[in-house]
């Protein structure tokens, strides 16, 4: 069952980034030109990723990406909570972004398969099986969904997990294992789907 | 969320929580009692595995884009802040208005271009979907189905890393060790023909003394199936 992928509410917490883009939504005078200089990040996170991927993409390719990936940051940046680097909250959307491109790329079969030239297969099987993860995650929507991320994906512990949600630390380990479950059933119905 | 567990079992959260450990004995009493108790506490570790190694991607990526000078793309930030300030600050209502189209053809070119860019994509889904499906199917068909692990739990040695496994002939085994306090990657073995590595004893005298190990299963380029992590301390 698909639920609402609106974010968990966190709470503020004092962080440069944080204040930049609140500066920038706000129209604070020279906010737009702190967070652009923050934004530098998103052309070097997909060419980092590209590269990753055997410079799949074309430079005149991945600078229309970086285009579309800003366009659809900027589009989503009230939702930027300061639970970590702007960087590391903008990295989701240039790896999913890419890998979107990528799937109508004539060489994504060669990626999937694992035999495109220059691409450790692990990191292709890795970037495959994340990608998958997200979409899950997608659909099962806060608090879970938000706590398995803050976890792995920012590396917090639970009490620090559960300061930003505002519950316990017990409260934030229950979410994780609900999360974790939740993506082993799924993963293993897509295994059973894709076995039948 | 339908198939969220109503009822969590305390023992599998404590373990996924790092409240318990796997090798305690009320643990390891609950699994031999409840055998699918234990697949379930494998699975979950599969689904942490992936949710690890996505992470430790994701700051290797970072680590590179931070040192990074040049990129494609960077060159239209300018443009586009100009744009995104004027737009956010009402600019563009108070400019000059360009020669309007009739408001019919733009609609109607709006809607042609709508139905256009549906049918490309609907297109694409079909032809990019089947072969992704193919693939996955490739690549899911063995899943797990490991036994006998070896090493596990307390130990006098990591001299010997034995598995079973359903994996088709020809497949290709690697094995990856990591320490299991940092989860560093410590080691990792060539591509193995049989179920069984041996690591020279120099390299594993430098090992930590407690390690988590798994093993991949590769058929032709294809990470088919791989383990869950396994604990061991000597």
């Amino acid at each position: 069952m698909s639920r609402s992928s609106q974010p968990t509410e966190l709470a503020p917490e004092t962080h440069d980034d944080l204040r930049i883009v609140q500066g920038a939504l706000r129209g604070e005078p020279g906010g737009m030109e702190k967070l652009f200089a923050r934004l530098r990040c998103v052309p070097r996170i997909l060419a980092a990723i590209n590269r990753r991927f055997g410079k799949a993409l074309q430079d005149a390719d991945l600078a229309d990406l970086a285009q579309e990936t800003l366009t659809k940051i900027w589009s989503k940046l009230d939702h930027f909570q300061g639970t970590g680097p702007l960087d590391s909250w903008a990295y989701r959307f240039c790896f999913l972004e890419l890998m979107n491109r990528l799937r109508h790329h004539y060489r994504w079969g060669k990626l999937v398969g694992g035999s495109l030239d220059g691409v450790d297969p692990a990191v292709a099987s890795t970037a495959l099986e994340y990608q998958e993860v997200e979409e899950r995650l997608d659909e099962l929507g806060p608090p879970e969904a938000d706590v398995v991320r803050l976890k792995h994906l920012e590396g917090m512990t639970f009490p620090e997990i559960g300061r930003f949600l505002q519950v316990s630390p017990n409260t934030a380990k229950t979410y994780y294992y609900r999360g974790i479950d939740w993506l082993r059933s799924r993963l293993a119905r897509t295994r059973s789907e894709g076995e039948s | 969320m339908s198939s969220q567990p109503r009822d969590i079992d305390p023992l599998l959260a404590d373990l996924l929580a790092g409240d318990l450990d796997e090798h305690d004995s009320t643990v390891q009493e609950r699994f031999a009692a409840e055998p699918e108790l234990a697949a379930r506490w494998h699975e979950l570790q599969q689904v942490v595995g992936v949710l690890e190694d996505s992470g430790q991607l994701k700051d290797d990526i970072l680590a590179e884009a931070r040192t990074e000078q040049d990129a494609p793309g960077l060159d239209r930030l300018d443009s586009l802040r100009r744009r995104w300030q004027s737009a956010s600050t009402d600019l563009l209502l108070t400019r000059p208005e360009p020669r309007r189209w009739p408001s019919l053809a733009i609609g109607g070119l709006i809607a042609a271009a709508i139905l256009l860019a549906a049918v490309a994509y609907w297109l694409a889904q079909q032809t990019d979907s089947d072969g992704d499906r193919q693939q996955r199917r490739e690549e899911r068909t063995i899943g797990g189905g490991f036994r006998a692990l070896k090493p596990e739990g307390a130990l006098a040695s990591f001299e010997t890393f034995s598995w079973e496994t359903p994996a088709q002939p020809g497949s290709q085994f690697r094995v990856i060790v990591q320490d299991a306090e940092s989860r560093q990657e410590i080691d990792r073995s060539l591509d193995l023909e049989q179920p069984l590595w041996q690591p020279d004893e120099e390299k594993r005298a430098s090992w930590p003394p407690r390690i988590r190990w798994q093993v991949e299963v590769w058929t032709e380029g294809i990470r088919v199936a791989r383990s869950p992590w396994i604990s061991a301390s000597r």
